[in-house]
């Protein structure tokens, strides 16, 4: 990992090391793990984001086209994904990471 | 009424388990209150609990309570059979980690998450695992990330990482790390190549450097006031992380197969056929003579017999040595939903010792026994002979652990035992079926005995005095 990396990790764990310290945890979140959280929380909220809109969208598009098309678009999604997708509606206007 | 509280239960200062008059209770505390109302008022605890993915429980009489700092006292489902993680094949690992997360994810959903995500708050009941911990659960603080992110990496996705790409038998690490596995110890056993898969990077990698990066900062003191935190993590980023972490365990993946003992009854069993179907039919009449409702299967292979001993209505608990056999099991379990058999890994040589605070949080084998009927087929020869384990030995540990015994002895000219002396020095002058039934005298009555067709073997149905 390059230098510049480490640094960005090292600012991000000292930015968040308070965060951890208030945490009301009986178990220790640990400040890295904290710093991290927020980094890979600002990468993959976006891609879920999306992946949230694609799957409402094909739902909405199976029940347009009728139900034989829903079990089909439905069951070609992996299991995980389509579960996470088809059921959550996070508040998109709280996405500040 | 005397009260005792499971030696496991005293982290989290929610509540904790106690037997009240050999009843299990679970004591929900009063700084829980706010929290146990969410779960049951959102629909949480019930939603969870229609889809089998929490342990159901009554609330009962807070008179039943063991201190006065109750809230309300819970009597949760029992678990037939308590197991840990160094007991789990991969995809019992795998599966527990996947509930783990559609757990968090529908808390999420309600408004909570779970403050911690130990393998331990999952348990296998009716073939399934099933999340036990009624009291994981916390209205979740807008804008904070997940408290047990880092407990959830130690706990599965390293261990599954390291058994995928290292060593399968490395669950084993959690016997000696009680809180999982470190990630700088993932780290330094994972290939290289493990940094070109996302997941693995993101959540294994990159969050070890972060965690240097922060003792580091933390060293240097760089930390001050005003670095309070503005950011809020977005639900976003929380529902992301989740399915993140979804994707990286669900892409790890280890195939069975290639080991010592995975294709023992299809390819080398020294019975033959009829001699196997004899054997199957006089396993099912002493079982049915002895009508035990616990068994331990000990070297039960991928679960031959076990499903014999179920198929009578016993709760079977099916041990092995070989990670393979018990993979192979679990799979056949989940995918025909069977409910009655527990397949599990273990030593016998060394099995599973009491770990944890005072040696008391995490049970040993026996200490979760004893059962109504041990079987122990084919297995003597791999005690008294591959790991010289003296024959009275061998019968008091057995003794400790049941009531009804169903042992196969193993005699010399066997070719299993052909096989273990081929190499080494015959010191084993006691091992006769004599001295076989002579040290078992001590502990057992022999009640039946019957030699197996077509093999040197004999089968005994013993009790113990």
């Amino acid at each position: 990992m390059s230098l510049k990396v480490n640094k960005s990790l090292i600012l991000a764990a000292s930015f968040f090391a308070l965060f951890s310290t208030n945490a009301h945890a009986y178990i220790d979140p640990g400040t890295g793990s904290i710093a991290i959280q927020f980094l890979i929380g600002g990468l993959v909220a976006a891609g879920f984001m999306i992946k949230t809109y694609y799957y409402s969208l094909k739902n909405k598009l199976a029940s347009i086209f009728g139900r034989s098309n829903e079990d089909k678009l439905s069951g070609s999604a992996p299991s995980g994904d389509a579960l996470a997708g088809n059921s959550v509606s996070p508040d998109n206007s709280t996405d500040k990471t | 009424m005397s009260v005792n509280r499971i030696p496991g239960s005293f982290r989290d200062p929610s509540g904790f388990l106690y037997l009240s008059e050999e009843t299990l209770l679970r004591q929900v505390n009063q700084s829980y209150a706010a929290h146990f109302d969410h779960l049951v008022s959102s629909g949480l605890y019930e939603q969870l609990v229609t889809e089998g993915l929490l342990i159901e429980h009554q609330v009962v009489d807070n008179s039943l309570r063991a201190t006065d700092d109750v809230y309300c006292v819970l009597k949760p489902e029992l678990i037939p059979h308590l197991s840990y993680p160094y007991e789990w094949s991969f995809s019992q690992l795998k599966d527990a980690a996947l509930l783990t997360l559609d757990v968090q994810r529908q808390a999420l959903e309600k408004g909570m998450t779970l403050k911690d995500a130990s393998a331990y708050n999952v348990q296998f009941l009716r073939g399934r695992p099933v999340f036990i911990d009624s009291l994981s659960f916390e209205i979740n603080e807008e804008g904070a990330p997940w408290i047990a992110y880092r407990q959830f990496c130690q706990h599965f996705l390293a261990p599954l990482a390291i058994m995928a790409n290292v060593d399968i038998s490395l669950n084993q690490l959690f016997r000696t790390n009680i809180d999982g596995i470190p990630l700088h110890i993932a780290t330094s056993m994972l290939p290289w190549r493990t940094k070109l898969n996302p997941g693995l990077y993101m959540h294994i990698w990159l969050h070890v450097r972060s965690q240097v990066a922060a003792t580091q900062s933390q060293r240097s003191s760089e930390q001050s006031a005003s670095n309070k935190p503005s950011k809020q993590f977005s639900q976003n980023a929380f529902y992301g992380l989740i399915d993140s972490l979804r994707g990286a365990i669900q892409k790890l993946e280890w195939k069975p197969g290639g080991s010592e003992w995975f294709d023992y009854y299809q390819a080398n069993n020294n019975y033959g056929e009829d001699g196997l179907e004899y054997k199957e039919n006089l396993v099912k009449q002493f079982v049915s003579k002895a009508k035990p409702s616990s068994v331990w299967d000990l070297g039960g292979n991928t679960g031959h017999f076990s499903r014999l001993a179920a198929a009578e209505g016993a709760s079977v608990v099916c041990w092995d040595i070989d990670p393979g056999c018990v993979e192979s099991n679990y799979r056949q379990v989940s995918q025909e939903q069977e409910t009655n058999i527990l397949p599990l890994l273990i030593d016998l040589s060394n099995p599973s010792p009491s770990i944890g605070w005072a040696n008391s949080e995490r049970l040993s084998i026996s200490e979760r026994g004893p059962v109504e009927m041990i079987m122990a087929l084919g297995l003597i020869h791999h005690l008294a002979i591959a790991n010289n384990v003296p024959l009275p030995d061998v019968s008091e540990f057995l003794k400790k652990n049941c009531k009804w015994l169903l042992i196969e002895f193993v005699p010399r000219g066997d070719g299993q035992i052909d096989k273990l002396l081929s190499s080494r020095q015959d010191v084993f002058s006691e091992y006769t079926p004599e001295g076989f039934e002579k040290a078992f005298s001590q502990d057992f009555e022999i009640v039946d005995k019957v030699p197996v067709p077509a093999t040197k073997r004999t089968l005994y149905l013993m009790q113990a005095f």
